[in-house]
């Protein structure tokens, strides 16, 4: 995460989540717990609105007629009718009334007087009914056996307030049921009565009517529980497992004269079907506003990061050396300002590099020039001078042969000049022979302390216990200890030393070179094995860069350690030679 | 069963179905094992209505000519499929018939699949019936109405002008709304209202003054009225109609078998009845023509008699539409009876099974042999 974050498209990307996706998303789930909340609430609200109503209105249908015969029943007390007219009067109420199916008056012995059917009565006076309003008691319902549901309505006369007779009237309750069928929530959504002992009376879903003609019971509904628990309040709302399995919303209301209750089932995948339905467009919209932030975040954040990238690709670039590399970027605000820039910087880049090495050219044609004036003007002045000296007849033939050994010398000296330039151009191949590393550098030691004395500089050699065997060059090494001795010594203050010293270190054979100079400051340490670099005033350079390639084509190593002010020491290591046909050879 | 068998049953049921009609036959004789030949002295339109009489295997009850062969008799009966039906053989191989006490018995055992089929669902119980899932209801208007039926015995009811006055004042929309919950249709008079005839025949309905005549007659009479709820309604229904014409119609119910009866020792006045009244104009000739044996025993007029003459020898079919044009006034110019609704009825059948139905309103028990048992849903149950 870290590491992610470190890189600005990380960051950018950050950025966009913490100032619009995670935003967005979080007022998408709040706004979906508010719809399902909202719309939960709705939909019980709604549901107990309808519960409500329908119970309402059957209470008071059932009422209304109850008051409806308890009507009639005033207007066959005391008014002085005659039995057939009570006949007439009650055959004409069933007809009129269609709710009732019978009316029957009983006197105060049960013995029925008169009747709405043709026949007998078939209704009996019923037994401890509860009162449902005024005189009107109303007994249990029923579904009679032609599949109705009726109760009875009983109405005890009175005369001169003493007890005279009964009115009873039985009631059907058709009209429940053409109420609880009309109720319809959705497609799926019904309505159902219980009667106070729990009997299913009415139910709305024609496949269950069957339950109703099987008077199933239905006491341990789980809304009428919850119905008690709540002391009868006016609805409740509970959410349960139907018969079918599938979670049903239910409401249930009670219909408090009747002791009934009116209950509004409804599955809840319908019932929360809108609510579902919005609330998978919401998360489609966020989610579409999201794919499409994140989309237009990209281009825009593209947009944005690709100058910064190309300015990271080009500055790298750069850094590698690769001046000519350029930027593309077009666009019209700073960072198309800033690539411009870059891009002018590169050609100024190109321009001083061009004008560096220029310069460096033109300092290493003039260190070139000086170096071989310096080199070549001390044997080829020599050389003059001897020649001048040999050609005069004052000199003596002794005299003579010393200026013609320094004219040797001197041409040897040009010689090996040549050599190392040649060198340059086209190495020598190193030609390999055991050789014993001790008396290979004694020589070298030995012939190099005449120009140590010159300078004051004690040359001086310390050796491993012998022979150390190497497979090697013994001209070349020669020259390598050369340059490392001529420059130790050149770089040595008067007074100063010069340790040539061997050793063995496991398999490896080391010559360290070692003086009191002056030193090599850090920063040049790392170039002073290239061509034509060297920390002299004077000389083209080559020494070390010629000593290096050497050691290298001998499978070894040259390095260099140097402190300012106290001296410096180049090592060689050489992979060391032990084999006794080595020795032999060497011997 | 072979042609003289056949014409043997003809010979011995057909004088007796057909009563005088049956003068129209001059002979019934088998032409060779399966032809029968069946001569007339004259046109005769009843003669194949009339052929539906039953025909027995001599030696057997069962009857063997439908689609299904019936077997047993009382509380259960069992149809079996007639392989060899004209028409084709049934899908269903078997139907056994079964009674219950009650509507309610028998649609909760519908409810619970033990039941294939409810076969009829009176008035009272027809708005408790919906259509579900597991059952479809098909209701029909019946052949039978409701009428009230007139007795010779009442000698203030003989006149025809009284009965027209009587049928005048009777508002048979209200009874339909009434007393039938409108499960019926009013009828005005013994032919079907959906009968081919009746395409073009103007339906009288007797003016309101003719009715007003009655208040000064102080008519009275008694009508039986079975023990039955529809019954009864219809019966306050008529009753109350009357009363506001000031004639009294006391109602006294009776059994079935009481108003049988009184039907065939013709003592009553009227009697309150869900009778047969069609589909063909047969059922109306052997219910009115004066000299049929039908019980009740009716009243008899010539203008009836020689309408449904009319029908029975006609040459062509506006004859027939004309004769039945005749036999409609002569109904209400002298009306046998108090025509007053034709019944509604419902039977509910069990989804198991595809109801193929002949026609929108016709009954779907009439096209059984077509009703297929659904693939993947066959019956369990005792079908």
């Amino acid at each position: 995460m870290r590491r992610f974050v470190r890189h600005i498209a990380g960051r950018f990307a950050l950025l966009l989540a913490l100032a619009a996706v995670v935003p967005l998303v979080a007022y998408g789930i709040v706004s979906i717990l508010s719809l399902q909340r909202g719309t939960r609430r709705e939909v019980i609200q709604g549901n107990e609105n309808v519960a409500t109503r329908a119970a309402a209105e059957i209470t008071r249908y059932v009422t209304t007629n109850a008051e409806l015969l308890n009507a009639l029943a005033a207007n066959l007390q005391d008014t002085g009718l005659t039995t057939a007219q009570k006949d007439r009067i009650l055959k004409n109420y069933v007809l009129q009334i269609r709710e009732f199916r019978e009316i029957s008056l009983f006197d105060e012995h049960g013995t029925p007087v008169v009747t709405s059917r043709i026949g007998k009565p078939r209704v009996e006076i019923p037994k401890n009914a509860p009162t449902l309003i005024d005189d009107v008691s109303m007994s249990g319902i029923r579904v009679d056996e032609d599949l109705l549901p009726t109760t009875l309505f009983a109405i005890h006369l009175t005369r001169l307030g003493e007890p005279s007779g009964w009115l009873v009237g039985q009631f059907s309750l058709e009209e429940m049921w053409r109420t609880v069928d009309r109720i319809r929530i959705g497609a799926h959504g019904y309505a159902l009565v219980l009667a106070s002992n729990g009997e299913l009376v009415a139910h709305g879903d024609p496949d269950k009517k069957a339950l109703v003609a099987l008077s199933r019971n239905m006491s341990t509904h789980p809304l009428l529980t919850a119905l008690h628990a709540a002391n009868n309040s006016r609805a409740v709302s509970s959410e349960y497992a139907g018969a079918n399995g599938d979670t049903q919303l239910g409401v249930a209301a009670t219909m408090a004269p009747l002791g009934w209750t009116m209950i509004v089932e409804q599955p809840t995948r319908e019932a929360y079907a809108n609510a579902s339905v919005l609330q998978r467009q919401l998360v489609i919209t966020i989610s579409v506003a999201l794919l499409l932030m994140i989309s237009v975040g990209y281009l825009f954040g593209r947009q944005f990061i690709d100058p910064i990238l190309a300015l990271q690709r080009g500055t790298q670039a750069l850094a590698a050396g690769r001046l000519e590399e350029r930027v593309d970027i077009r666009t019209q605000d700073e960072f198309g300002e800033l690539g411009q820039a870059f891009n002018t910087m590169a050609d100024k880049l190109i321009e001083l590099q061009e004008n560096v090495k220029r310069q460096e050219r033109q300092a290493m044609f003039g260190r070139i020039a000086a170096g071989l004036v310096h080199d070549l003007s001390h044997p080829i002045q020599n050389i003059g001078n001897s020649t001048r000296l040999l050609l005069r007849d004052d000199v003596d033939p002794e005299t003579k042969d010393m200026f013609r050994r320094t004219i040797e010398r001197e041409l040897n000296t040009l010689k090996h000049f040549m050599d190392d330039l040649r060198n340059i151009v086209k190495p020598k191949p190193i030609e390999r022979f055991v050789m014993d590393v001790n008396g290979s550098v004694a020589e070298v030691v030995e012939s190099m302390r005449p120009e140590g004395d010159r300078t004051s500089v004690t040359v001086e050699s310390l050796f491993a216990e012998g022979p150390l065997l190497i497979e090697g060059d013994r001209f070349a090494l020669g020259r390598v200890y050369r340059n490392l001795i001529t420059n130790a010594i050149q770089a040595t203050e008067p007074g100063g030393r010069v340790t040539v010293s061997t050793s063995r270190v496991g398999d490896i054979i080391e010559i360290a070179v070692a003086d009191t100079g002056s030193g090599i400051p850090a920063d040049r340490l790392g170039a002073i094995f290239e061509d034509f670099m060297t920390t002299k005033r004077r000389g083209l350079g080559l020494g070390l860069a010629i000593s290096k390639r050497i050691v290298e084509q001998l499978d070894g190593t040259i390095t260099v350690e140097s402190e300012v002010g106290r001296g410096t020491t180049f090592t060689l290591r050489l992979p060391a030679r032990d084999d006794r046909s080595a020795q032999a050879a060497a011997s | 069963m072979t042609a003289a068998q056949v014409v043997e049953a003809l010979h011995r049921t057909l004088p007796g179905t057909m009563g005088t009609a049956f003068e129209d036959v001059a002979g019934i004789v088998a032409v060779d094992p399966i032809t029968v030949r069946i001569a007339l002295r004259r046109p005769s339109q009843f003669i194949v209505e009339a052929l539906e009489t039953s025909i027995q295997k001599p030696g057997s009850q069962d009857v063997g000519t439908g689609a299904y062969i019936a077997s047993g008799r009382g509380a259960s009966v069992t149809l079996r499929a007639n392989a060899g039906y004209y028409l084709g053989r049934p899908a269903i191989d078997q139907i056994v018939v079964t009674s219950y006490p009650t509507v309610r018995a028998a649609w909760a055992e519908l409810l619970r699949g033990n039941v294939d089929m409810l076969n009829e669902v009176n008035l009272d119980a027809l708005d408790s019936l919906q259509e579900s899932s597991n059952v479809g209801v098909f209701s029909f208007i019946r052949h039978y109405q409701y009428m009230i039926v007139f007795g010779s015995r009442a000698a203030n009811l003989r006149s025809p002008e009284v009965r027209r006055e009587l049928s005048a004042a009777i508002d048979r929309e209200a009874i339909v709304r009434d007393a039938m919950n409108g499960h019926g249709v009013a009828s005005f008079g013994p032919v079907p209202p959906q009968h081919w005839t009746m395409n073009g025949i103007p339906i009288t309905t007797a003016s309101k003054q003719l009715a007003t005549n009655l208040a000064a007659r102080h008519l009275k009479f008694r009508c039986l009225v079975p023990a039955d709820a529809v019954y009864e309604r219809v019966a306050l229904a008529v009753k109350r109609q009357l009363a506001a014409v000031s004639v009294e119609m006391e109602l006294e119910e009776a059994s079935q078998e009481d108003v049988v009866r009184a039907a065939e020792m013709d003592t009553f006045d009227a009697l309150l009845g869900d009778i047969i009244s069609g589909p063909t104009l047969y059922r109306s000739y052997r219910h009115w023509y004066s000299k049929t044996n039908f019980i009740p025993r009716p009243l008899g007029s010539v203008a009836i008699d020689a309408a449904l003459d009319r029908i029975r020898h006609a040459r062509s079919d506006e004859e027939y539409r004309q004769g039945v044009g005749a036999f409609q006034r002569a109904n209400d110019e002298d009306p046998p009876a108090l025509f007053l609704a034709w019944g509604e009825r419902a039977r509910a059948v069990s989804r198991r099974f595809s109801v193929t139905a002949t026609d929108k309103n016709a009954d779907v028990l009439d096209s059984i042999r077509l009703w297929r048992p659904l693939i993947g849903r066959q019956t369990t149950g005792t079908n």
